[in-house]
């Protein structure tokens, strides 16, 4: 389990501070939220690149040491290893630091995905640099599998084949935690256990899926079949003339008979939530 | 530990060819081997500081599984260990060049002797001189960014200058006027001149050694609690 108790991050120009956050072994999490909500900063402070001014981070409850780091397979949203070395040079580097180095895998994986390791890093497309670091995370048989923005940039069909791929990866062994950032939301609607919805550098949820799924609804309907107190229950809001879309928390507040509901979308959710009541800054418990 | 020499070496093996062409240009053109050495350093550490901080490699490197006191011991064991390799090839490197004709003839016979001489008294003071500027540099590198060791860099150079030419206040005429021929080379005037030489490169050597160490901890404090 990865926890996070009252942990405070300031940056220039922004802050992270998180009250409370377990995320449990054995599940697939998505962590959701606009550019520049504390996605990233999120990852860096369970990583320990980034040194929160206060608070812990602990996993399976101890701070983060080499041990633990053996069994983290990590992809970022680049890679960030020098544009003019070779593929190859990753090989050694990796090789060299990762006990449970499987060089087999390693070859198996990057052909399988077309990497050649002859290539300069530069050299590499986007989706190209994203598998390497996916088969660099998982030749070494990590049980825990950080993921920042790794679908950002990807064209619709190798995200697809990525989301597939991941999904093959966690099914093989019950133990394996999969964190994966993304503002791309469909990705995680196809295969998220746990979705963590962060904005301006707050959480703002943490729920189960079918949670998310149960408790948040879309409603439609027109502003005259609105009273004032109705308004007041809306998570989030938008007017378009005589009509309204918003957002509610049906485990809160009751639907109105006359309203159309819908399934919400995690885009929806992140939407309304993020955007339409932005300034509000609510917390969903 | 091991591991955490094993990422900077990787480094270095992946610059290795640029880095060969680098060093043996200047030699193969004779120029006294401290010199393209302390050159070669600098352009290595520069590239690899540049690259590092265009490639954002802190955030790769430091969520390997090597924690950050090792990491920064092996990148500041690495350079003295490369010196004091390099140092030792050059000399061999010399040795052999000297050996043929035709690389005499190519530089001539004063520039050879010049690279054959002296080398046991001034290698520690250079030694050391090359640690403490490196020191510093990885300093100012750790602890701020490529862009302020770049500034150190430019800033100490002209400085470094300065303070030689004013602590030495060497005075050629006198020289020239007793005429003083000795094998030993004594400078006239200042404080620096006050000294033997022996001791002045003794000195230089051990205050670039006590300064690196120092570097290496000063570093240390601030890498422990650095952000990417």
């Amino acid at each position: 389990m990865i926890q996070l108790d009252n942990v405070h991050v300031a940056l220039k120009g922004f802050d992270l501070t998180i009250d409370e956050l377990r995320i449990p072994k054995g599940f697939t999490v998505g962590c959701i939220g606009r550019n520049g909500a504390g996605k990233s900063t999120l990852i860096r402070t369970m990583m320990g690149l980034t040194v929160p001014a206060r608070g812990d981070v602990l996993w399976d409850g101890a701070p983060l040491d080499v041990a633990m780091k053996e069994r983290i397979g990590f992809v970022y949203d680049d890679l960030y290893y020098p544009k003019e070395f070779k593929v190859k040079a990753l090989r050694r580097l990796f090789r060299s630091v990762y006990p449970t180095w499987n060089d087999s895998l390693y070859t198996e994986l990057l052909e399988s995905y077309g990497v050649s390791e002859k290539k300069k890093i530069k050299q590499l497309s986007k989706g190209m640099k994203m598998k390497t670091q996916i088969a660099l995370a998982l030749a070494h048989d990590p049980d825990v599998l950080i993921m920042d923005e790794p679908t950002a940039g990807l064209d619709p069909v190798v995200r697809r084949q990525f989301v597939a791929m991941l999904r093959d990866w966690m099914d093989a062994r019950e133990d394996r935690t999969l964190f994966f950032s993304t503002h791309i939301t469909s990705d995680l609607e196809r295969f998220a256990d746990y979705i963590l919805l962060i904005d301006d550098g707050r959480v703002k949820f943490f729920l189960p899926i079918d949670e998310v799924e149960e408790r948040f609804v879309l409603v439609r309907g027109t502003t005259n079949t609105l009273s004032e107190r109705d308004q007041a229950m809306f998570e989030g809001v938008e007017w378009r003339g005589s009509q309204f879309t918003g957002l509610i928390d049906r485990s809160t507040h009751p639907i109105a008979d006359d309203w159309i509901v819908e399934r919400a979308s995690l885009e929806d959710i992140l939407y309304f939530l993020t955007e339409v009541t932005h300034d509000e800054a609510r917390i969903i418990d | 530990m091991k591991r955490a020499l094993s990422i900077e070496w990787q480094t270095w093996r992946s610059y290795g060819g640029l880095y060969l062409l680098i060093f043996l240009f200047p030699l193969l053109f004779g120029v006294t081997f401290f010199g393209p050495i302390s050159l070669f350093f600098f352009i290595m550490i520069f590239s690899q500081a540049w690259y590092n901080e265009q490639a954002n490699v802190e955030q790769l490197e430091l969520s390997l599984p090597v924690s950050r006191d090792d990491r920064l011991l092996a990148r500041f064991l690495m350079y003295p260990m490369l010196l004091i390799v390099l140092g030792v090839a050059s000399i061999v490197f010399v040795f052999i060049l000297t050996q043929f004709a035709v690389w005499k003839e190519f530089v001539g016979p004063d520039q050879v002797a010049s690279l054959t001489s002296g080398i046991p008294s001034i290698a520690f003071a250079w030694f050391g001189g090359m640690l403490l500027v490196i020191g510093l540099l990885l300093l100012v590198y750790t602890v701020f960014s490529f862009k302020w060791a770049t500034i150190f860099i430019g800033v100490g150079y002209f400085l470094s200058i300065g303070l030689l030419l004013l602590a030495a206040n060497v005075d050629m005429e006198s020289n020239r006027t007793n005429g003083e021929v000795s094998g030993s080379i004594e400078v006239t005037g200042g404080w620096l001149s006050q000294l033997p030489v022996e001791t002045a490169m003794l000195g230089i050597g051990t205050l670039g050694l006590i300064v690196y160490v120092v570097c290496f901890f000063l570093a240390r404090l601030s890498y422990r609690r650095k952000t990417i």
